[in-house]
């Protein structure tokens, strides 16, 4: 039951402590939910396990191995959904492709992620002059075609219509089936009760909360409220 | 190799973008007619070189452009990654940390290249019509400029803390350098500099490489294979240092406000007492200009302190060479070259490359007032700055020399003409706004222009002061720069106010 694992991970930034001593785990197979306020650290953690970041104390494990060994098994989807201006939907996955060394019969797995992801149609459209919500999809295709074994994903409902944020929480279900771990960022709490298996809660940079759904809302009505009363307690 | 296929495959699809961007756009077409027209001209057969434009005084300046290249690689603000997709597709990919750096850092020297094509295109033609230096051993010479420079900011990057006072410490001397060649210029003459320093060493092996002699060649050769392999072999040493990625591209942003990561270069508003005081300052400009306030703010952001410890000590070395220089009077010959100089310096750094960022931004869209006003408040703050800082090193230089009531009239002048700079600049940008009109052979045309724009100033300036001296030369000259700019900014209000404020890109591939 590997997966990732983060010891004591902490993140400094001059006199400010945006990730204070995290220690969690996220299992294969498993959905974990990253909550917490604006400022809380969770994109800094985030940042942190996909090698934006260095971090200023601790580390973090994947498959029993250091993480920044580990890079080609992780799959990255950022907040911002930033892609190459002047390259096309399936230039980008040429670009992964190539990046992760993938062997032959890529393409038919990327046309299908296309598909599945609508992006279909707009395949040799440029990046920029895709919308928002599509550059979103984009990244999310560049992060499932190497089929990783750790997914990181940061706010990705943001942007998303209705259906491809349920596309989306589908396509994350097929990965957590296939033995992936998974750890996601999200002001969603609907969603996130809908997706996820367990949660972890950060405030100012600390975890002060972690379970699934019923042990976080044993005391409260809903998942929202929990939070809420977590983290303006806290 | 893996990584490397991978980024070799990004750039060649990015110039293969561009490329067939550039053929769908007739305007952008039209620019490289210009060009290709004027580099016909300037090389063609039978043509002098420009009167009194000694081989001597080609190597001067071609010595000041490798400078300023040097400068710019080594204090300046451009981005170790560019594109923001570079951290959500690249960084965080399988390709090795230190690979990523390499491609950075070449990416950037290819990306300076573009500039060299403008020292190439000025110089050369001059300088091979004076009869000294071919064109293989001036590309070489400037490679290895780019390449020194490239190794240096990498040296410099991975020393992390470490290397901002460095930095500092090396732009100070490259200015005092700077200076000291140009004072020495003034007063021992042309040759007697060039002599001067063909007899010094490292400098005479340089000149020895400018004029093809094999062993200079092959020594800089040497030199530079050592200084690309220390680059390689630093790579994962910056990794190591712990670089945060995510804050190499927002130097001057938000995060670098709250605070400076380990390693990150400079750019942020630095310690803890100049943010409080920032943030207690009550910035000037209300209502319709509103925007002022906002440009002063990322003025003093990102131009402070590099830039004030630069312009602070070239007012001193300008004052200490004016003094040396006192006892031969005012060169008046130098005058126009002088300025040219700061044109030509200038008019890419502070004309309005990325005015189409500032355009896209909520504020310009939200605030209220009209669109002149807000070009006002974007491009004066900017030109009074840049002006200040250049008017005070003619100053501290003709003050040295005991002008100094010309000390104070090339003030207003100067800020005029910087005024000027930036309208055109604001104007080019508004006639041909598209990203990819922003750089490569573009900018030559942006010099050309911006060149031919201040020679009405100098004639004016020209024209009043052989009537009635310099004073009158400079109000008329000031007066003159000063209605071309507002012409600029009212052709450029009348080209902004039909575009959209965001503006997407072209569709398909």
């Amino acid at each position: 039951m590997d997966g990732l694992r983060v010891e004591g991970l902490g993140k400094q930034y001059g006199d400010v402590a945006a990730v204070r001593d995290l220690s969690f785990t996220v299992p294969c197979g498993e959905i974990v939910g990253l909550l917490g306020p604006n400022g809380a650290g969770k994109t800094t953690t985030l940042h942190t396990l996909a090698g934006l970041v260095h971090p200023t104390s601790g580390r973090a494990y994947l498959d029993g191995m250091p993480i920044e060994q580990q890079k080609a098994l992780i799959g990255f989807v950022p907040e911002q959904p930033e892609v190459f201006p002047l390259l096309t939907v399936e230039e980008h996955l040429g670009f992964v492709a190539r990046a992760y060394d993938l062997p032959d019969g890529w393409q038919e797995t990327g046309q299908g992620i296309l598909r599945r992801l609508h992006l279909e149609d707009v395949a040799d459209r440029v990046g920029g002059a895709l919308s928002k919500g599509m550059k979103q999809k984009l990244l999310i295709a560049c992060a499932l075609l190497h089929q990783p074994k750790l997914m990181l994903v940061d706010e990705p409902m943001v942007g998303l219509d209705p259906a491809g944020q349920r596309e989306l929480v589908e396509a994350l279900r097929e990965i957590r089936s296939g033995g992936a771990a998974i750890l996601l960022s999200t002001h969603m709490l609907q969603s996130a009760e809908e997706i996820c298996d367990r949660f972890l809660i950060l405030q100012r940079g600390r975890l002060i909360a972690q379970g699934t759904l019923e042990e976080i809302t044993a005391q409260s009505a809903s998942l929202q409220e929990a939070f809420l009363g977590l983290t303006e307690g806290a | 190799m893996r990584g490397y296929r991978a980024l070799l495959y990004l750039e060649w699809r990015t110039l293969r973008a561009q490329l067939r961007q550039l053929a769908r756009s007739r305007g952008r077409l039209a620019v490289y007619v210009l060009v290709a027209a004027y580099l016909v001209f300037i090389l063609s057969e039978g043509r002098q070189g420009m009167p009194h434009f000694s081989h001597a005084a080609s190597i001067y300046g071609l010595g000041l452009w490798l400078v300023f290249l040097g400068v710019g690689a080594i204090g300046g603000r451009r981005r170790l990654l560019a594109r923001p997709a570079d951290l959500a597709l690249v960084v965080p990919s399988a390709i090795a940390p230190d690979r990523i750096v390499v491609w950075a850092l070449v990416r950037q020297a290819v990306s300076q290249l573009r500039l060299l094509v403008i020292v190439a295109v000025f110089w050369v033609p001059q300088m091979a019509q004076s009869g000294g230096v071919d064109w293989g051993s001036l590309l070489y010479a400037v490679a290895l400029t780019l390449v020194a420079a490239m190794a240096v900011r990498h040296i410099l990057l991975g020393l992390g803390r470490w290397g901002r006072p460095l930095r500092y410490l090396m732009l100070l001397a490259l200015a005092g350098l700077l200076l000291f060649a140009g004072s020495a210029l003034l007063r021992g003459g042309v040759a007697d500099l060039a002599a001067a320093i063909s007899h010094l060493w490292p400098v005479a092996l340089a000149v020895a490489a400018l004029h093809g002699y094999p062993l200079g060649l092959a020594l800089l050769g040497i030199a530079a294979i050592l200084l690309l392999l220390a680059m390689v072999a630093l790579a994962p040493r910056i990794v190591r240092l712990g670089v945060d990625w995510s804050a190499l591209p927002v130097l001057a942003g938000r995060r670098g406000l709250v605070a400076r990561p380990a390693g990150a270069p400079s750019g942020q508003v630095g310690s803890r007492a100049r943010r409080r005081r920032y943030r207690r300052h009550d910035w000037p400009g209300r209502g319709d200009y509103a925007l002022f306030g906002v440009e002063l703010a990322r003025l003093y952001r990102t131009l402070w302190p590099t830039t004030a410890l630069l312009i602070a000590a070239a007012w001193l070395a300008a004052g200490v060479a004016g003094t040396f220089a006192r006892p031969r009077g005012v060169p008046w010959e130098v005058v126009p070259g002088f300025v040219a100089y700061i044109m030509l310096l200038t008019g890419a750094a502070v004309a309005s490359m990325n005015f189409s960022q500032i355009l896209a931004t909520p504020l310009w869209a939200q605030t209220p007032g009209p669109i002149g006003k807000k070009l006002l408040a974007w491009f004066l703050p900017g030109a009074c700055v840049t002006g200040l800082g250049w008017a005070g090193v003619a100053g501290g230089w003709l003050i040295g020399m005991g002008e100094t009531a010309i000390a104070l009239w090339s003030l207003p002048l100067a800020l005029a003409l910087m005024c000027l700079v930036r309208a055109v600049g604001l104007l080019g940008w508004a006639m041909l706004p598209n990203a990819l009109d922003q750089r490569g052979i573009a900018v030559w045309l942006r010099f050309l222009v911006t060149i031919l724009a201040t020679a009405i100033a100098a004639g004016f300036f020209a024209g009043a002061f052989a009537l009635a001296g310099f004073a009158a030369g400079a109000v008329a000259g000031s007066l003159s720069a000063l209605a071309e700019a507002y012409l600029c900014l009212q052709l450029s209000e009348l080209r902004i106010r039909a575009m959209d404020f965001v503006r997407p890109s072209e569709g398909r591939a």
